[in-house]
């Protein structure tokens, strides 16, 4: 054998002899790593327990609170219940019973967030996912009512009070709340000042509205609700007063609806010095804090591993309420597919959001063998608090006559598409309100589908097919214009099947629509620079209705604004203009009723649905309610009773 | 050889300019913006005030603000400036009525700017910053239009403030610190120097005898460029400029979507996909080149096509199909569940001994690893197939068989060693591959690696990000390249670089 090849298989040989020792010398390190594992683990337990110990040592005020307020509602069995009582104090006591009394303690709530949150500042960061785990780490002055979304009950606040034209509120904060602990690295010395729980002082509260006029402070829109603000000052340390410049109707709920943020925190750097003024704005909107956010809500921000998980943890020393499960595991997947084989593997509790070609192949048309109907899995069909609808630009000549607008209403069959596109899972829209709120006047019926009637209504506004061509035409300043228009889309395989339905549908008529599906930044692009015939669109919807960005003519001609199809009518302008100065909730409902007969009557929009989402579950969960208004799927009253795990 | 990798080494240091520059263009000219509103999956929003003043504080940290290359700023004319304020001006003018009596300063249908061209000049007066302040007081003083006059008077509020210095940093100087104070005492009292809507001459007069014409005299000589300075200018300030000053101090930026440093997150998602693309490389090459060998060797046979067909098969199934087809069959719990659904540890990683690290990683990736491994294997099999066929029938294969060799020497040391040359030096050239990752299989397996997070921040336009990814496999490329021409060498003694 030659000597080269002799060497290479001993080198082989002795490779092969190295791999084989590494895999026994990890072996056999591994039994001793375990116990280093289980002894760090203990160790960890050992030191929470102090520091919990010590904690509570400190602040002997938050202990007392505690037992105080064991097993009583925020608000309903403590001191400051008598508070609600009192004349002038704009909250009420709670209806809403939100946790079940007899609830299992304890437990993993594991549920799917679609993506990764862009950070966890809570002022600058305004996107659903941040807000609904700021609905759980912190807590608002006063949250809504969950069976009387227009009622305001006590959270952070037990009173507020305000003057006769609500330019003036005071604010009465409860005593004995306080901030979590930020989870950051104490092994690394300089963080040592963050160890000591800090009291929810008014001055953090008045933080909130320093930033919101802070000319630094980079927070979305949020900032420009703030505009008529005129400022807010500390009365003492658990009282402070907001005032505005002017009397407007969403000053309520931009004054008491909102979170404090912690000063203490965001006006220092990591080592605890103060931050230079000049630049704490800036400083802000990059805060080293936002890594690890903190609140006073009923779950702590405990860890988050980007792409991966995020998992919150019980606040035991939650000054409300204590929720029964102890913590929430949002497993980041981005994919809907692999969400739903992670549900039916038992790797997640709780899906959101089934995707739809599951919801008709498992659920409508599931067979015995279906996880849905063999008791493995749970599942509800709930509102998404949106609309959809279609826009059609009123400055162009094609779309300026209602009677076209209505005729492109009566054409798109809305009832053939929830049932067949979406399998069911929508509702017919007819105003620009959430369906089942008090302002949808109930005496509007929805424009029914109707080809005949829609060509009427085009014979009627003079598009008339005079050349026979099959497409009707029009003269328009002297020249004779086909009725031909682009349909600006959203690219989804739904709206592409939707549209080639309604496509269809008005070429019966003598229409040719054709769709055109773009990605968002070109959509938004041709919507704010209004290079459009028409486009579909979706809002998202808020209890509390303000009109105005969407409806007022002036916003018609704000660039970037809102209004994007040009809707202008005065009647409808001095009514919205009413609304922003009318706080009592019953002329509100009468005048919200009155634009949705105005804006049924003029078609700005092709109302077109509203979606409903499936949420499934494990039957371990019990005690599954679901709120009307955002955030729908609160886990709050929710508990895991494994007794009933299949 | 020693000279030559040096050489080819310093080759690299231009190359690299000038691909970050071509990325750099390409990027900061495609359509869209950072930080453009976004919408969910669902096409769904929500219904916001404009947020304007949060978006010119964004641009300013991030320089987009900026232009991209060259900055001739300091030579705007007035006229230009007029130009846009006019469009500006002429968009807050009432409409004249089709009938009846027309408002005095009213504009006719046809000439009213459109919604773009608005939102064009808007942009392009914030952005024009300081270097037009003369202008603006030029034509706040003596254009013919009140609104005009009134549009720059207001605009001299936003565009006269000036920068903080080292205002993201953490610690400042005692002198920087004055500065700013000093800086920021002035920005707050211009920015009250404002005149209402409907303010007439008399108002803009008044403001400007007030508060801008005693302020320009003080601070006007700020605005008369040297010739140094506009060379500098036109150099530095930048944002090519603003990024090549901090690649120099190796610092990538921050991201705009999570404002954290870019390198970090990429050097944590670079191990994701290295683990993943290392070991789908490495049982791609296991398997593939005894395959090619094994059947090179059998050429013709009927197995030979059977294997060949097979390849082809696998080749052509595309991966997020089998992906899904595993995941669906192996991973839901029906018929089984012998793998997770996805991810790329277990929960509680951190509580982990090495080895069972090393095992739920396994077992995590098995499947994923499956996906990137079968579609490589037909092509690499053929390499390592051809290779062998080239070699096979040279004379120093038949010599050797001629002098006795048993036949697995002959195909081992001779044909073998011969014949994988070019498979080797491929190797070299699928490096840069490690990094890229596969989107869809990190997007169906939930892996949170860097192809995933390249393709996210091209839809967000995350620039730092995008520039960061691409740098680093620009630098993969260059070395992979370079180690592949240098495996040559070291493999067939008959090429040499000296």
């Amino acid at each position: 054998m030659p000597r080269t090849f002799q060497a290479t298989i001993a080198l082989i040989v002795t490779l092969n002899v190295l791999a084989v020792l590494t895999i026994i010398n990890v072996w056999q390190t591994n039994s001793a790593e375990k116990n280093v594992i289980a002894l760090r683990a203990r160790v960890d337990q050992v030191q929470q327990s102090n520091s919990q110990i010590l904690a509570q040592l400190a602040s002997g005020v938050a202990v007392n609170v505690q037992a105080g307020g064991q097993g009583a509602g925020a608000g309903s069995g403590d001191a400051y219940a008598a508070a609600l009582n009192e004349p002038g104090n704009l909250l009420v006591a709670a209806t809403d019973q939100l946790i079940f009394p007899d609830a299992k303690q304890g437990g993993t709530l594991r549920r799917i967030m679609g993506s990764d949150p862009k950070g966890f500042n809570w002022v600058t960061e305004s996107s659903v996912d941040v807000s609904e785990l700021q609905g759980y780490v912190h807590n608002t002055f006063a949250r809504a009512d969950f069976n009387n979304p227009d009622a305001y009950v006590p959270e952070l606040a037990y009173k507020i009070t305000a003057n006769e034209d609500y330019t003036e509120y005071v604010i009465h904060l409860r005593k004995g709340i306080y901030w979590h602990v930020p989870n950051v690295d104490f092994s690394k010395g300089h963080f040592d000042w963050l160890r000591e729980p800090r009291e929810l002082k008014a001055e953090d509260a008045v933080f909130f509205f320093e930033l919101m006029k802070n000319s630094q402070v980079e927070a979305g829109s949020i900032k420009s609700y703030y505009d008529d603000l005129k400022g807010a000052e500390v009365i003492d340390d658990y009282t402070f007063r907001v005032t505005w410049k002017r009397s407007v109707a969403q000053s309520k709920i931009f004054t008491i609806g909102l979170y404090p943020m912690p000063k203490w925190l965001f006006s220092r750097d990591e080592h605890g010095e103060e931050l230079p003024a000049e630049t704490l704005g800036l400083a802000f909107n990059n805060h080293w804090s936002a890594a690890t956010p903190i609140g006073t809500g009923p779950y702590k921000f405990e860890r988050y591993e980007a792409g991966v998980r995020l998992v919150l943890q019980r606040n035991d020393k939650y000054f409300g309420e204590r929720p029964p499960i102890d913590r929430l595991e949002y497993q980041i997947v981005r994919d809907p597919e692999t969400q739903f084989i992670r549900l039916r593997a038992n790797e997640v509790d709780f899906m959101g959001n089934i995707p739809a070609p599951r919801y008709k192949s498992d659920i409508v048309d599931g067979t015995a063998a279906s996880p849905f109907k063999n008791g493995q899995l749970k599942h509800e069909v709930i509102d998404v608090f949106a609309y959809y609808y279609l826009g059609w630009n009123a400055d162009k000549p094609m779309f300026a006559d209602k009677r076209v607008r209505w005729a492109m209403t009566h054409a798109l069959n809305r009832q053939g598409i929830i049932d067949n596109v979406y399998h069911g899972l929508g509702e017919i829209q007819t105003g620009p309100y959430y369906y089942q709120h008090p302002a949808i006047d109930p005496s509007i019926e929805a424009i029914p589908f109707d080809l005949a009637k829609a060509a009427k209504l085009l014979d009627e506004a003079g598009w008339i097919d005079t050349n026979g061509d099959g497409i009707r035409d029009k003269m328009i300043d002297g020249q004779r214009v086909d009725f031909k228009f682009t349909l600006t889309a959203y690219n989804r395989p739904e709206v592409r099947s939707q549209l080639s339905i309604y496509r269809e549908d008005l070429r019966k008529i003598g229409i040719m629509m054709q769709p055109d599906p773009v990605e968002w930044p070109l959509m938004q692009r041709r919507m704010d620079e209004k290079e459009f015939d028409a486009f579909t669109g979706g809002w998202g919807l808020s209890w509390f209705n303000d009109p105005y960005q969407l409806w007022h003519s002036s916003q018609a001609d704000v660039p970037k604004g809102s209004n994007r199809v040009g809707f202008r009518n005065t009647e409808a302008d001095k009514i919205i203009e009413d609304l922003r100065t009318t706080f009592d909730a019953e002329e509100r409902i009468t005048k919200l009723r009155a634009l949705h007969r105005i804006i049924h009557a003029d078609q700005p929009y092709t109302f077109f649905y509203a979606p409903k989402a499936v949420v499934a579950w494990q039957p371990k969960m019990q005690n599954m309610v679901f709120q009307k208004t955002r955030p729908q799927t609160y886990s709050l009253p929710w508990y895991i009773d494994e007794s009933a795990a299949r | 050889m020693t000279s030559y990798i040096i050489k080819r080494l310093i080759l690299m240091i231009p190359t690299f300019a000038v691909i970050s520059l071509i990325i750099f263009v390409v990027l900061n000219f495609a359509p869209g913006s950072p930080a453009g509103a976004t919408v969910g999956g669902d096409g769904m929003e929500n219904v916001s005030a404009d947020a304007r003043e949060s978006y010119r504080i964004f641009k300013e940290q991030f320089g987009l603000d900026k232009p991209v290359m060259f900055n001739t700023r300091y030579a705007l004319t007035a006229e230009e400036v007029t130009a846009e304020l006019a469009v500006v001006g002429d968009f807050y003018r009432p409409v004249c009525p089709a009938e009846g009596e027309a408002p005095p300063n009213c504009i006719t249908l046809a000439e009213r700017p459109t919604s773009a061209r608005i939102i064009a000049a808007q942009e392009q007066i914030e952005d024009w910053g300081d270097y037009i302040v003369p202008h603006l007081f030029a034509i706040a003083s003596t254009h013919e239009r009140v609104d005009v006059r009134r549009q720059a008077a207001n605009r001299l509020s936003q565009n006269a403030q000036r920068r903080l210095i080292n205002e993201y940093g953490r610690t400042q100087t005692p002198e920087e610190r004055a500065h700013n104070q000093s800086v920021s005492a002035e920005n707050n009292r211009m920015r009250s120097w404002t005149l209402p809507a409907s303010a007439g001459a008399e108002e803009v007069d008044q403001l400007l005898a007030e508060h801008w014409g005693p302020w320009f005299e003080q601070h006007g000589a700020r605005f008369d460029y040297s010739l140094g300075n506009k060379i500098g200018i036109f150099f530095t300030d930048t944002r090519f400029a603003r990024y090549w000053a901090n690649l120099l101090r190796f610092d990538f930026g921050v991201s705009t979507v999570d404002k954290k440093p870019v390198m970090a997150t990429i050097i944590k998602k670079l191990g994701y996909t290295i683990t993943l693309s290392f070991f789908s490389l490495f049982f791609a090459y296991i398997i593939s080149v005894p395959l090619g060998v094994w059947s090179a060797y059998n050429r013709g046979t009927k197995t030979d096509d059977g294997v060949t067909l097979t390849l082809f098969l696998l080749y052509s199934l595309p991966s997020f199909f089998a992906a899904v087809l595993l995941l669906r069959f192996f991973a839901m719990g029906d018929p089984v569940k012998w793998f997770p659904a996805g991810g790329f540890v277990g929960n509680n990683a951190e509580l982990m001994s090495t080895l069972q690290y090393m095992q739920s990683v396994g077992w995590h990736l098995l499947l994923p690893v499956i996906c990137l491994t079968y579609g490589a294997l037909a092509s690499l099999s053929r390499y390592a197939r051809t290779g062998l066929l080239d070699v096979i029938r040279a004379d120093y294969i038949r010599t050797a068989r001629a002098k006795g060799l048993s036949e697995s020497m002959v195909v081992i040391k001779h044909a073998v060693r011969n014949g994988m040359i070019p498979i080797l030096t491929l190797l070299g050239a699928l490096l840069p591959s490690l990094i890229s990752g596969s989107v869809v299989i990190e997007f169906i397996f939930n892996i949170p690696g860097l192809g995933l997070y390249l393709f996210e921040s091209i839809t967000m336009r995350d620039y730092n990000a995008i520039m960061g990814c691409l740098l680093m496999s620009t630098v993969l490329t260059l070395f992979g390249m370079l180690v592949s021409d240098v495996s040559y060498a070291v493999v067939d003694p008959r090429i040499s670089f000296d």
